[in-house]
Formats: structure tokens, C-alpha cells, sequence
């Protein structure tokens, strides 16, 4: 009977060990450290090569996705300075007719919050980061910080106000509701002016130690490019003024290069360029904007309205070397020619596509100095612009592509500063699209450029913004009823 | 074979030949004196069948039969009458009938039966008191030793004991009449009279299937006690066929078990589904463990082997299949429960072969044979593919091209090469040599073996599969029996050298008149032309896929080791220590001459594939057994902690100075590591008892549970909790039945309720995991790898978890004779893991995560197992077991808004696929056409509406039949296998019918050529306006077809030579024999192999070996 009671005894004991140590002995015991290969959160921000390679990440998906392309067709088919060739794209089609609707199939929308979500990752394990080299950890969050206002900038000019999402935390973000752009507008300040404290001037390498001529990677100098941009477009001109001219006054890194020679690869005009990563182009732009040996098809379905070629002058240079025609069936089909390269190798590449360039910001700052009222200073970078796209003066051509007299209106000058922010850059990330929206334009041209398009087609003022995708608005609280109006 | 077998032991020579006499004359005494033993017994057996018998001649019988006298006075009781049924009963068992329900006793004096009133008196009280003896015995097996745990009751009065662990058992205060009931699993339940020195009680070796001793998890049973639904399979069984995986050894053998050979390439995948698949989106692979070691079924993925395997490989080819003891199939709840979260889709177990106690014996066991595909596909002959490609041209509006090789006259129109016979039609080889030596003492038992299987492909080329391994196994019991220990271990090494691709596409597709593989120099023949030899006409020559070749390497080592100790009788603590290590190392050659001359640029590469698995596994548990007069009970408790760390290395060469250097990666120009580098930990642990009581032996309660812990799961939900209920009762055994129902031997009711989980996700599904954002990238942006996150985390990932409810009855009819067996199952999944919709605006439009999907497997089980004859010559023995599974979806919340709704309907299985209705060719535009919805005719139906058919894939009925014949000393087994299901046809043909170069099913010939043709197919057109009609053609169910199929899945046939032949040359036994698989095929599927359902990949292959089994 006693052993019977200390067996009794032992197996309650036991029991009652292992009951109670399991739980956290074995929570112990389960709790697996991250993965060295499988990168994760919980260790991308702890060693320097990772780090480079989640934010390196987001420049090569631009490259290889050709965001560029994608942000130059669509609003540039939307606006005044694109034509559709291929009528059966159901895709482009709707962008091209303004016919969006709330369920189109391509849609910024997705796109640009997934490089948010990328770089909301990287400020947050950035900020968090306590084994990385300093100057390397500095960098990558102020590169972070202009990839974020970079994007939003892109949104809330497509979609106006947008839930304002700064945490990769699903839980908390899939609960949000529409912000206005003006915070839109606010945070992308605040990124961006985050972004130029940590950053410097130069180009950096892969290793982020070495500098570079490959202008690659955006440094301080995007930054403020964009800040520029910001500025202009919400109007705070003596703000864009001192931006494009802080870029403006870097000579020794950015100069107005040849006609020629803008679109080569790290030319003297780039602030920012994403590198060819691909195996048959170089630049997206060129591989869909030049056509093959057959013209105008399905794949490179673009050609140039003759409304945008009138607003050439005579001897303009950008005219003759931007632009190329191809005749098919005696009809001219112009199309961009900035980028010559259609497929090329990118081991051999020899041109980049450019997100930021010089003579933006000689616009920028013109537009900005007119409304301030300085039309002289203004006139004055316009005409840079205009000398560098002149041809040689000829006998049959005595006054090619003149300067902008300075003596004019306010109006005048803000008028000739819009056309030629259309001949300069044209076909480059949206622009015109963009002008037309924040000048208030956007009604006049179009109610003329949309029955061109589409016969018997109206323009309605909602049409100026891109609806929000109805899928999202279904599958989010915060959105109800904050449909873009008229979708 | 003597002389053989001794150069292997390290003992002067001349000794171990005296050592085997010696061991043999033990046997031999041994014998003698067990006969003896028996013929003793058998003095007092009785054996009577006759209805309405009168007592009185009953008794005459008895002293006929056994010389016992019968005493009695109590006339009117004689000429009762009874229905005698006795087969070999004990003298004691006849008169518990006789006496039963007449208020008589009897008692048992010398050479008399005295038969009495049954005393209830004061007076009979005290003399029984007075009669009381103390016994004492020994219960022992047919070899004499002691069996420890044995049980011996006292018949009628509940007393009962256990022996102790030499067998020895004590019992005070027994009635002297008193009869002892001594059991023991495995083992026939003797009674016998009780008498102060019983000696020794020698217990026989159950014969009774329902006694075989079924492995469970983390013990045994019997299928007599057993509440679970569990499936065993003997090693015997798998020995029997000549194959490489002994997955492929179960098929059609077990109910409720599906097994598909995905292809018949050495090593590659085998899909075990039990009971149906439960999980939508996750692993529905079963839960295997080999010697109670987990053991991962599938081979990482290091993106290498992918492209000739259907998968990354099945593991379990890499454990020799002859070395296998037993496989239990644990199904229900009552058996998986206790695995938790790992067993949702059922666990396999794996027993290896354990030495055992008696002399030493060796065992050879060699076989050689070889190998064909099942089944060919009919295509198209040069003529009618000639014909076809013109009329396709000629359909297309166009001409006979400067491209159209095979019709332009470049290839010769005449030529014909059946490119199935050519290359995938050659004849493997397969040969199995496995060594073997056991035996051991009471204390210490010892295994080890050796085995060697080699199969060649049926490709063209030298390519081969091979694999040697070594087997050992100690087992040990301390001199007090309280200590023992087991250990056991499995090497095996695996070479397998394949091409890179599987041949058999291109052997269905390769034009009949394409030209020959090589020239005559040896190298690849591309055929150029011959007015312009840099235009080469043969691109598509398989020969080129044969230049690149696939290399693997596996070792697989398995060692556990099980130590435990006795602390009180029926208390022990035991623990198990696993380790598995598993290491593939991959080598992918492509060299130059795979390409055509005409490129000129360095495109050699090799890929290097390092993949590791590395597990341990500790499993500390206590077991506590008691049996007392209120029921036996068997407890177990117990932890367990699992590791396993995984990694992957994968390395890519190119610029390679020449081929010959591709295997030699410090000769590659370029590598770049990362290609698939992978490296993951999963850790595991679990608190888990089991509680199984059972009283009388009738009635059985088994409780489990386990509380599960698992690193695959967010930091919110790392632990769950799963337990079963299990309940039998064996109605058999209760008297009522017992009387009226003498037909039925054995009645068993069970029903098993319990949760199960499924934990088969990716690791690291919890944390925000990033990827290479290489999709396109060939030059990396600044020479740096980009990494992207992937997706959203969720730490609050839990299991899936399917409840399972199972209700069987088990019957045995004439003496065991007949033995069938009914499950019905019903397991419903819940909490399936999902992508789940979120706003895009969070980063990514889905999130992984647990949604209350439904799906619900159930289904009826069938098992059948008779000996029909059984004379002492010839023995017949059938078994069969038949399934009806069904699954179907439950549940799926807003299934109309999600993706899946294009893959699942409400209420239908989960295995369908939608299908357009195909309402044939137009007779006037020789276009295919279907029915929309609404019932209207259309050749562009909408995939959105107009997907009307739902066929459902997978098996809808399947089932094995098992003979055995033994006649003499031949022996026949033969195994039918039968499955029902839909597969895809290749009726559509590859690619477009009338396209360049492709060959085609002869199907196409039913094609429309003129207006008015009522045919199957469309008319065969060269140019893309026909190919929106074709591929709609391939989403119809027209392009389905009966796939089942009947199979002569194994046939065994062998001859034991007499052993007077054999003692002359000092042989136990010599079996020469012939097996078979796969060696017939009944289908009305037309096209390959239906099983895997892949016209494109290999077929099962079938096998014929002969050999030899030779026993010292």
C-alpha cells in the first residue's frame, strides 16, 4: 500500500512539473530567432549589406517595372500631349477617352502603396537599427524618406486626397480613412525636408561608402528637385524659387548638356536616373515609345497629336532630335525619341531613364520667380531652356527658336513657361497632366483636346482626378463614400 | 553460402561452425520437449459440434476424447440437452458451458470430474475459506522465458495480477477449484486449473490476426483492444514487390489511403493523401515517423531537381524498403490525437526491423529483374502526320514555308521513328541484394543488415538510380529486466543520375519524321541545312536535353535510441532520442553542347545544389500500467522537443572554359550564389498523455491529449491544445452474443471523436519577410541584390484544425476466420489558412491568415480478410479493402468576392475544376463550340458565365484485392488495385494540332475538313486564328475522361526448396522467387498511364524480378 502511495505521489508531482514548467520552458524553446537567409523585418535592418539591398530593392523594381513609363503614358494620354494608336487596348483606352471608371483595370493605386509599404518598412527598421554602420544607416533612411514623399507626391496628384498610411501595420492601417492633400502635401514636405538633412550631395555606389559617377541612387539633390516641385505646385513659389536655385547654382554637378546628349546616362543634366537593369532595353521609355521596323502596333501603341507638334517653333532643336516620325500607309505617326535605345542590353546600356533633371528645375524656378514678379529672372531661366534647344542660325532660318522677350504680362509669361514645360517635357512622368490640374487649365484645353479624342465626348470636370478603385473601397471601412466625386 | 557468411565474422575459423551445431541442437532439444509439452495438453482437449446433444452423451464424449470419468448425481441434469460447439476446447472451457445457468459447479480431482450443487451456505463459505491455496507460476513463451506484464485472473471472482518482469506471478488466497484466466497481448488467453506450484504456463503465440501487435503512436495495441481506426501493413507485404520506395509498397493495400507515383522516375514524388485532403491552400501531407523520429516526406526545394522531378523527391526512397518491420496508417482522431498539431491529415509510422531473441541466423536475400513503362500513347505515324500538317497549312490559307521543315522535303517525308520506343522505351534494370544478420540472447538482441538496390531508367542513356545502405539495431534488457534500452540506426547512401527533363514530352510531341538524334560522329544532330548550314532544322532534338544531365547525392541517416527504466512494476519512465540528418547535394550540367553550334556565345552553366535537413528529437514520457479487479489501466505521459533546422545552398556557374569541367565549380567564370539560399528553423514542442482503461477486456475508454506548441505560428498563438475520445465495446465477448450468435467470434464497436491540427505552412509566415525583387533583373542595380518585403505578417497565424469522428465495427465470424472491418469517417477542417483580402493601401491587398473556411472529408471504409481453405497443404487467404471518400466544401465566407471563387463551389468537392460544355464542331465552320448558360450555342463562351460543368477530380472510389495460395512449399500473392476517378485526356492534342513539328494523339484524325462533317475535333489549322478555339477546347469537359483503372499491382510467386535438400548443405531455407508490379493494366483512359494523370510524364513502370531468399 505505500509503494502504492508513492507512486501516487511521484506521477502527481510529475504531472504537475511538467504542466506547469511547459508553458514557458517550452515558449522558450519554441521562440525561433529570424532566419539568417530568409530575410525578414526582424533582421534586414541588422547588417548593412541587407539594409542597402531593401532600399537598392525599391530602385530596381522601378527600373525593371518601368514605373517611369507607366507614370509618362497613362496622364500623359489623359491630357493633351499623347494619341492612342491601338484602339483595342481596353486599358489605355479608358486613360486616352477620359473614361475611367471605378473599376478600370489599371490603377496607380496598388502600385505606389506597395513601394510606400517598402520604404514605411525601411523608415521603421531603420529608425530602429542599432547595428548598422552610422553613416550607411543615415543615408538609406534619408534615401527612405524621399521614396516616401516621392510616391505620395505621384498619389495625390493622381487621386487628390488618399488615406495617409505611415505604418507597415495592417491592423492599424487598414482602418483609415482619406486624407486631404494638403496633409498629403504637408508629409511629403516633412519627408522631404527629413531627407535632405541625412543625405549629402554625392553619388553614392552600391556600398554606399564609395562615391560614383553612376547617378543612380538620389541624394540631397533629388531631394530638393522634388521639394521644388512640391513648392511650385502648392504654390509657396518664394520656397520653389530657393529650391531649384540651391540646384540650379550646383554647376560643378549639374549643367544644361547638349540637346543631344540629355538622355545619355549619367549626363551633366541628371539629378536622378534609375539604373537598366534588364537583358533587352535600357530604358522602358525607349523600348515602348520607339517603335519596331512595322511602326505603331499593339506593343508601342503611342504616337504624338499634332497639337503638341504645333507648339514646336521654328528651329527648335527638340523637335528634330525628341521627336521621330514613321510613316505608315502615308499616314505620319511622330513619337517620343528622347530615349534612342528601343532593346539593348542593359550590360551595354547607354542610357538611364531620368526621374529628376536640370531643366525642371529652370522651369520650376522660372514659374516661380514670374509669379513672384520677377518676369525678368523668369524670362531670363526660360530662355536657358530655349538657347539650349536652338538650332544654328541658316540662311532659311535666321531666327530660330527666339527668346522669350521679358517685356510681358505676368499672364504671358506664365503662359510661355507652360509651353514650354509641354516641348521640354513632354512624355516624361505625367507632367502635363499635372500642369494642366494645378494651373486650372485643365477645363479649357480639355474641353477642346477630348472631342479629338473620343467623337462627341464631353469634358466634365471630374475627370481631372483618377478614380479610387471601387475593389478598395469595398474591402475598407474607411472609405466609404470617399469616392473621388463624379465616379 | 556457409563459407560466405563466415569470412564476415572476425572469429578463428572452426569455431562458429561448432557454435551453429551447438545452437541448433538447442533448437532441436527445445522442440522435442515443447511437442512433448503439447501433446500433454492436448490429452485434456475436446472436440464436439452437434446441436441438441444430451449432457449425458456430451460426458460420454469427454471420457472418450480425454479418459476423464464424470461423478454426478443429479439425473434429471443429464438428459439436458445443449448445442455442442467445441474446437479444441480445454476440458475447463466444456464444462463452464455445461454447467453454465444450471446452478451446478464442478471441480476437477485426479483423473475425475465431480459436478455438484453450487454451495452458497455458510458451511461451503468456510470450506471454500479452508480450500484456499496461494499459487504460484510462471507464465512463459513458446521459447521459455518469462513473459513480463502477463495477466492471470481468477475466473468468475475478478482477482487478478501482473507478472512481474521475469514472468513470475503470486496469488494469494485462490479457491482450489478456482480456474486462472492467464492472458497477454499477442498471445492465446490460457486457463488453467489452479494449484499451489503451477511451474511454468506456456503461452502460444496468438495466430488470430485481431492479436498481431499493432504499433500506435508512442506504444502498442491489438487490433482486439484497439479503438482507432488503423491500417498495418507488414513488412512481409512490401518485401514481396520489387520496388525502391516503399510508399509505393502500400498501394491499393490500404483503405482510406490514396497514393499517386507522380512519375515513374527513381525518387520522385508520391502523393499520400489519408482520408482526403482537408487543408485548401497548406500541406496535406501525412505525419510520418520512423522508429518514433518525425521524418520530413518531401525534399527541400533548392529549384534544381524541379524541372525532372514532378516535385523536390519523396524522402522515403531513401530508407531501405526491405528493412521495414511494419507500417501503421493512423487515421481517426484516437490514433493522431496525440501527435496534435502535426497528425490533421493522418500519421504513417514506420517500424524498422528489430533483432529478436534466438540463434543466430543470416539472411540473403537477392533479386534482379527489369522494368517498362505501363502504357504508351498512340499517336500519329509519318503519313498521317504529314497529312495533317499539309491540311493545317492549307487550312491556314497559306503555303508550304521555307521553315516547314518536316513537309518542305528538308526532313524526309518517309522517315518514321517511334520516338516513345526511342526514348522513354529502353528497359530498366533492377536488382536488390540485402544481407542481414540477427539473433541474440533473452537480455540482448541484435539486427544488421546491408542492402544494395540498383534501377536503371527507361530513357534513353546511362542513367541509373542507387543506393546502398546499413541497417543496425541493439536491443537490451538489464539482468533485472528493469533497465532496458534499444537503439537503431539507418545509413543509407543515394546516388541518382538522371537527364534534366523528363523525356516523355518530347517523346509524344517530337514530329515521327524528325531526323536522327545524333550524327554518326557522336554529337548532337541539329540537321542543317544544306545550302545553308547555319540554319539548323532540328531545334527541338531531345538529344540536347540528354547532354544536360542531373546529378544527386543523398544520405540519409536515421538513429534513434530509446533507454527506459523500470522504477515500480507497472511504472516505467522511458525516453526517445531521434536524430535524422538528411543531405542532398545536387550538380545540374549544362554544357555547350547542348545548344545549337550556331551560337557561338559561352553559354555553359552548371547549378549546385546543397540542401540539409537536420532534426533531433527528445521525447521523455512515463508510463504507468495497472491491471486491478475494477479494469486495466495504461497511462502515459509525456514531453517533447523537436528541433529541426533546415538549409538550402544553391549556387549557379556559367562561363565555363569547357564542358568537361562543369561538375567543378572553381572552374565557373561567374557564380552567383544566391540562387534559392535558404536556411530555416523550426522548433517544436509538446506536453501530451493518453489514458486508456478497458474493463473485462469488453469495454475500452482511450483519452488523449496534447498541448502543442510550434514556431511556424505568430507570437499570439503559439500554443494549442488537441484531444480525442475513443470508446469500444467488444459486444462479441458478452455472453448473449457469446450464446446466441456462435457463428460471430469477435464483435467490436468502436466510435473515436477528437481535433487534430495542421501545421504544414512555410516557416516564418508570422514575420515581414522580404524577397529577392529579381523578377527581370539580370544586371543587378549597383551590382546589389534588391530585396523587396513580400507581404503582410500576422502573429496571430494559428492551426488549422480538422475534427475528426470516426465509428467502425469490427466482426469475426468462424473462429476469426472471417474478419471484416467498417469505418465511417467524417473530418471537417476549419480555421483554414488563407490569403484574405485588405485594403491595398496597407502595402498588400491579402493577408495570410486563419478564416472559418469549411471542408468536410468523410467517407465509408472497407476491409474484408478471410481463410477460406486452410489444410495443412494448401491455404487460401483473400483481403480486400474498398473506399468511398467524398469532400466537399462547407463553407467559405464571401466566396463570390474572392479569387476562389473560380475553384470552389459551396457544397461541391473541393477537387473540382469548371469546365465550359462542349456541344462539338461546327458542321459549317469546323469551329469548336460550347453552351453558354443560358443554353444558347456560342465558339466564345464567357469564362465568367458560361463555365457551367463541374467535374470533379480525385478519386471517387478505390480499393485492393489480396490473394494469397500456398501449396506445398509454392506460394502465390497477386494484388489487384482498383481506382475510380476523372482524369484529363490528351484528346485536344499538344499544343495546336497542325502546328510545326508536333506530333500528335491519333485522336486528331477525327478532324472536320469539309463543310457538313459531324466531328470531334476542330479542323487542324498552322495559324493562331485557331488557337482561342483550341485552348477553349482544353477548359471543356469534353477534355476529361474516365481515368480509373484496374491494375495487377503485384504478383508474388515463389517456391521453398524441401528442407531435407537444404540440411545436407546446412541451409534453413532457400526460396527461389518471381515477383512482379505493376504487370497489367484494365483502363478505359487512352492515353499513358491514368494514374498520375500526366500524359507528359512518365508512367508508373512495370516490373518483373526473379531471386533468391536464403536463410542460415
Amino acid at each position: 500500500m505505500k509503494s502504492y502511495q508513492k507512486i501516487v505521489k511521484v506521477v502527481t508531482a510529475t504531472i504537475f512539473i511538467l504542466f506547469s514548467t511547459s508553458n514557458w520552458c517550452c515558449k522558450k524553446f519554441i521562440e525561433v530567432e529570424a532566419p539568417s537567409t530568409s530575410i525578414n523585418q526582424e533582421n534586414v535592418f541588422t547588417n548593412d549589406s541587407y539594409a542597402i539591398s531593401a532600399i537598392t530593392g525599391i530602385y530596381a523594381k522601378m527600373s525593371t517595372t518601368g514605373i517611369s513609363l507607366k507614370l509618362s503614358v497613362y496622364p500623359e494620354l489623359s491630357a493633351d500631349n499623347l494619341s492612342l494608336f491601338d484602339l483595342n487596348n481596353t486599358d489605355a483606352i479608358l486613360f486616352y477617352q477620359n473614361q475611367l471608371n471605378s473599376s478600370s483595370g489599371v490603377t496607380f493605386w496598388a502600385d505606389l502603396y506597395a513601394y510606400i509599404y517598402s520604404t514605411n518598412a525601411a523608415i521603421e527598421g531603420l529608425s530602429k537599427a542599432t547595428a548598422l554602420t552610422g553613416n550607411v544607416q543615415k543615408r538609406l533612411l534619408g534615401e527612405a524618406y524621399f521614396l516616401r514623399g516621392f510616391f505620395y507626391f505621384y498619389l495625390a496628384n493622381f487621386y487628390n486626397n488618399v488615406p495617409l498610411v505611415l505604418t507597415t501595420d495592417y491592423s492599424k492601417s487598414s482602418s483609415l480613412g482619406v486624407s486631404s492633400s494638403d496633409a498629403i502635401y504637408a508629409q511629403i514636405v516633412q519627408d522631404l525636408t527629413e531627407s535632405k538633412k541625412l543625405l549629402d550631395n554625392s553619388f553614392l555606389d552600391g556600398t554606399l561608402l564609395k562615391t560614383t559617377v553612376e547617378r543612380v541612387r538620389p541624394n540631397a539633390m533629388s531631394a530638393t528637385a522634388l521639394l521644388a516641385r512640391v513648392y511650385l505646385y502648392t504654390k509657396n513659389y518664394p520656397k520653389a524659387e530657393e529650391e531649384a536655385t540651391t540646384l540650379i547654382d550646383h554647376n560643378e554637378l549639374f549643367t544644361l548638356t547638349d540637346i543631344n546628349n540629355v538622355f545619355i546616362k549619367n549626363s551633366n543634366e541628371t539629378i536622378w536616373s534609375l539604373q537598366a537593369v534588364g537583358d533587352y532595353y535600357n530604358t522602358a521609355e525607349g523600348y515602348f515609345f520607339n517603335y519596331s521596323d512595322a511602326g505603331p502596333d499593339p506593343f508601342s501603341y503611342t504616337y504624338l497629336p499634332d497639337d503638341l507638334i504645333d507648339q514646336f517653333e521654328k528651329g527648335d532643336l527638340r523637335k528634330d532630335f525628341w521627336i521621330n516620325t514613321f510613316q505608315k500607309q502615308n499616314i505620319s505617326y511622330p513619337h517620343p525619341y528622347k530615349y534612342k535605345v528601343k532593346e539593348g542590353d542593359a550590360a551595354s546600356a547607354t542610357e538611364y531613364s531620368i526621374v529628376f533633371r536640370l531643366a525642371e528645375q529652370y522651369l520650376i524656378r522660372a514659374e516661380a520667380r514670374i509669379r513672384q514678379g520677377n518676369i525678368l529672372g523668369g524670362i531670363d531661366d526660360l530662355n536657358k531652356i530655349r538657347k539650349r534647344a536652338r538650332a544654328q542660325i541658316t540662311p532659311d532660318m535666321p531666327n530660330p527658336l527666339p527668346d522669350v522677350i521679358s517685356t510681358i504680362s505676368e499672364e504671358t509669361a506664365i503662359d510661355a513657361v507652360l509651353r514650354e514645360r509641354r516641348t521640354e517635357l513632354f512624355a516624361e512622368w505625367g507632367n502635363r497632366w499635372f500642369d494642366l490640374r494645378r494651373t486650372g487649365k485643365i477645363d479649357d484645353v480639355m474641353t477642346l483636346a477630348l472631342p479629338l479624342k473620343r467623337q462627341g465626348g464631353v469634358w466634365k470636370n471630374y475627370m481631372a482626378l483618377y478614380p479610387i478603385p471601387q475593389n478598395e473601397i469595398n474591402q475598407s471601412p474607411g472609405l466609404k463614400g470617399k469616392q473621388n466625386p463624379g465616379y | 553460402m556457409y563459407k560466405i557468411i563466415l569470412k564476415n565474422f572476425c572469429v578463428p575459423p572452426g569455431y562458429i561452425p561448432k557454435l551453429l551445431l551447438v545452437m541448433k541442437l538447442t533448437t532441436f532439444i527445445l522442440l522435442i520437449s515443447l511437442m512433448q509439452v503439447s501433446a500433454a495438453t492436448f490429452g485434456q482437449r475436446v472436440t464436439l459440434k452437434q446441436n441438441n446433444l444430451t449432457i449425458d452423451k456430451v460426458f460420454r464424449e469427454i471420457r472418450k476424447q480425454t479418459g476423464y470419468d464424470v461423478l454426478m448425481g443429479y439425473g434429471d441434469f443429464k438428459a439436458s440437452k445443449i448445442n455442442a460447439n467445441f474446437d479444441n476446447a480445454s476440458l475447463t472451457e466444456v464444462m463452464d458451458v455445461i454447467v453454465k445457468n444450471t446452478g451446478l459447479t464442478y471441480s476437477i480431482e485426479e483423473k475425475t470430474i465431480v459436478i455438484k450443487r453450487k454451495s452458497g451456505s455458510f458451511l461451503d463459505e468456510i470450506s471454500d475459506r479452508l480450500n484456499a491455496i496461494d499459487v504460484h507460476g510462471r507464465v512463459v513463451d513458446a521459447g521459455g522465458r518469462g513473459l513480463p506484464g502477463a495477466s492471470v485472473s481468477v475466473k468468475g471472482k475478478g482477482k487478478s495480477v501482473s507478472t512481474d518482469a521475469n514472468g513470475n506471478f503470486y496469488l494469494k488466497a485462490v479457491d482450489e477449484d478456482a480456474v486462472l484466466v492467464v492472458s497477454f497481448i499477442g498471445y492465446v488467453t490460457q486457463e488453467i486449473k489452479a494449484a499451489k506450484e503451477l511451474g511454468d504456463v506456456m503461452l502460444e503465440v496468438s495466430l488470430s490476426k485481431l492479436d498481431e501487435v499493432q504499433v500506435i503512436a508512442y506504444g502498442t495495441t491489438t487490433r482486439r483492444l484497439s479503438t482507432s481506426n488503423i491500417s498495418s501493413i507488414k513488412g512481409d507485404e512490401i518485401a514481396k514487390q520489387p520496388i525502391s520506395n516503399l510508399l509505393l509498397g502500400l498501394q491499393g493495400r490500404v483503405s482510406g489511403m490514396t497514393l499517386t507515383q507522380s512519375s515513374g522516375i527513381p525518387g520522385a514524388d508520391v502523393k499520400v493523401r489519408i482520408q482526403g485532403e482537408n487543408s485548401l491552400a497548406n500541406g496535406n501531407e501525412a505525419f510520418y515517423v520512423i522508429d518514433g523520429v518525425p521524418y520530413m516526406p518531401q525534399n527541400l526545394y533548392s529549384g534544381i531537381s524541379q524541372q525532372v522531378m514532378t516535385g523536390t523527391g519523396s524522402t522515403l526512397s531513401f530508407l531501405n524498403p526491405t528493412d521495414v518491420e511494419s507500417i501503421e496508417i493512423l487515421k481517426d482522431a484516437d490514433a493522431t490525437a496525440i501527435y496534435g498539431s502535426r497528425a490533421a491529415n493522418g500519421a504513417i509510422l514506420i517500424t524498422t526491423k528489430k533483432g529478436r531473441v534466438g540463434t543466430t541466423k543470416g539472411d540473403l536475400n537477392i533479386q534482379s529483374g527489369f522494368g517498362e513503362i505501363t502504357k504508351r500513347m498512340k499517336l500519329l505515324n509519318t503519313e498521317q502526320f504529314v497529312q495533317i500538317r499539309r491540311e493545317a497549312i492549307k487550312n491556314a490559307g497559306g503555303t508550304v514555308s521555307a521553315t516547314d521543315y518536316d513537309v518542305n522535303g528538308t526532313w524526309d517525308e518517309h522517315r518514321f521513328t517511334d520516338w516513345q520506343e526511342i526514348l522513354i522505351g529502353n528497359t530498366s534494370r533492377f536488382t536488390n541484394a540485402q544481407g542481414s544478420i540477427s539473433g541474440g540472447s533473452e537480455k540482448t538482441q541484435f539486427l544488421a543488415g546491408i542492402g544494395y538496390i540498383r534501377e536503371t531508367s527507361v530513357f534513353f542513356g546511362d542513367f541509373s538510380d542507387i543506393k546502398g545502405n546499413v541497417h543496425l539495431n541493439i536491443n537490451h534488457k538489464s539482468k533485472n529486466n528493469k533497465f532496458n534500452f534499444t537503439i537503431s540506426s539507418n545509413y543509407l547512401q543515394d546516388a541518382n543520375k538522371l537527364p534534366t527533363t523528363d523525356l516523355t514530352s518530347a517523346a509524344i510531341i517530337t514530329a515521327p519524321n524528325a531526323p536522327a538524334l545524333y550524327n554518326a560522329d557522336g554529337t548532337v544532330n541539329w540537321q542543317p541545312l544544306t545550302s545553308s548550314p547555319n540554319t539548323i532544322t532540328f531545334t527541338t532534338n531531345p538529344a540536347a536535353g540528354l547532354e544536360r544531365n542531373y546529378k544527386a547525392n543523398t544520405s540519409n541517416l536515421l538513429g534513434n535510441m530509446v533507454v527506459g527504466y523500470e522504477i515500480f512494476p507497472g511504472l516505467n519512465v522511458k525516453s526517445n532520442f531521434g536524430y535524422n540528418k538528411l543531405e542532398t547535394e545536387e550538380i545540374y550540367t549544362n554544357p555547350q553542347t547542348s545548344y545549337q553550334p550556331t551560337i557561338k556565345t559561352n553559354r555553359r552553366s552548371a547549378q549546385y545544389g546543397t540542401k540539409k535537413n537536420d532534426s533531433w528529437i527528445i521525447e521523455p514520457q512515463i508510463t504507468y500500467s495497472r491491471k486491478t479487479s475494477f479494469g486495466n489501466i495504461d497511462a502515459i505521459i509525456g514531453s517533447s522537443f523537436q528541433s529541426t533546422n533546415n538549409s538550402v545552398t544553391a549556387i549557379d556557374g556559367s562561363n565555363y572554359a569547357n564542358d568537361a569541367q562543369l561538375e567543378n565549380i572553381n572552374a565557373a567564370g561567374t557564380i552567383v550564389t544566391n540562387i534559392n539560399t535558404m536556411k530555416s528553423e523550426y522548433r517544436y514542442s509538446a506536453l501530451f498523455g493518453r489514458i486508456n482503461y478497458q474493463y473485462l477486456e469488453k469495454y475500452v475508454l482511450n483519452l488523449t491529449a496534447r498541448r502543442d506548441g510550434s514556431s511556424r505560428f505568430g507570437s499570439e498563438n503559439l500554443f494549442h491544445s488537441f484531444y480525442s475520445v475513443g470508446a469500444a465495446w467488444i459486444f462479441g465477448d458478452e455472453s448473449l452474443v457469446k450464446d446466441k450468435l456462435k457463428w460471430l467470434s469477435f464483435g467490436k464497436l468502436r466510435v473515436t471523436y477528437g481535433t487534430t491540427g495542421n501545421d504544414q505552412i512555410p516557416n516564418y509566415q508570422f514575420l515581414n519577410l522580404y524577397d529577392k525583387s529579381d523578377v527581370g533583373v539580370v544586371y543587378p542595380y549597383q551590382q546589389i541584390i534588391g530585396i523587396l518585403p513580400t507581404g503582410h505578417s500576422n502573429p496571430y497565424l494559428q492551426w488549422e484544425e480538422t475534427k475528426k469522428l470516426n465509428l467502425g465495427i469490427d466482426l469475426g465470424f468462424f473462429n476469426d476466420r472471417l474478419l471484416t472491418n467498417i469505418n465511417y469517417y467524417q473530418n471537417r477542417s476549419s480555421n483554414q489558412l488563407l490569403s484574405y483580402g485588405l485594403p491595398s493601401f496597407t502595402g498588400f491587398g491579402l493577408v495570410y491568415q486563419n478564416i472559418p473556411a469549411l471542408v468536410q472529408n468523410n467517407g465509408w471504409e472497407f476491409i474484408v480478410e478471410s481463410t477460406p481453405i486452410s489444410k495443412r497443404n494448401f491455404k487460401w487467404s483473400i483481403g480486400a479493402n474498398f473506399t468511398v471518400p467524398k469532400t466537399i466544401l462547407l463553407n467559405y465566407p464571401n466566396l463570390e468576392e474572392s479569387p476562389a471563387r473560380d475553384n470552389y463551389i459551396i457544397g461541391k468537392s473541393t477537387k473540382i475544376i469548371k469546365l465550359y460544355e462542349m456541344n462539338g464542331v461546327n458542321k459549317e465552320t469546323g469551329f469548336y463550340e460550347f453552351k453558354a448558360f443560358d443554353g444558347t450555342i456560342t465558339s466564345t463562351p464567357s469564362p465568367e458565365t458560361d463555365r457551367t460543368m463541374v467535374v470533379t477530380l480525385g478519386p471517387t472510389m478505390y480499393g485492393g484485392l489480396n490473394n494469397s495460395f500456398s501449396f506445398k512449399n509454392l506460394e502465390l500473392d497477386f494484388l489487384i488495385q482498383y481506382v475510380n476517378q476523372t482524369g484529363v485526356n490528351y484528346k485536344f492534342g499538344s499544343s495546336y494540332p497542325g502546328i510545326f513539328k508536333t506530333n500528335q494523339p491519333i485522336d486528331i484524325l477525327d478532324r472536320w475538313q469539309n463543310i457538313g462533317d459531324d466531328k470531334s475535333i476542330q479542323k487542324v489549322n498552322s495559324s493562331a486564328t485557331s488557337f482561342a478555339s483550341f485552348n477553349l477546347a482544353k477548359q471543356s469537359d469534353a477534355a476529361y475522361s474516365d481515368a480509373s483503372f484496374l491494375r495487377l499491382k503485384n504478383v508474388s510467386f515463389s517456391y521453398n526448396l524441401p528442407s531435407k535438400w537444404l540440411e545436407k548443405v546446412r541451409i534453413k531455407t532457400l526460396r527461389l522467387f518471381i515477383q512482379g508490379q505493376n504487370l497489367l493494366t484494365l483502363t478505359k483512359y487512352k492515353w499513358g498511364d491514368p494514374e498520375s494523370g500526366l500524359p507528359s510524364g512518365l508512367p508508373p513502370l512495370k516490373v518483373l524480378t526473379t531471386g533468391l531468399h536464403l536463410t542460415l
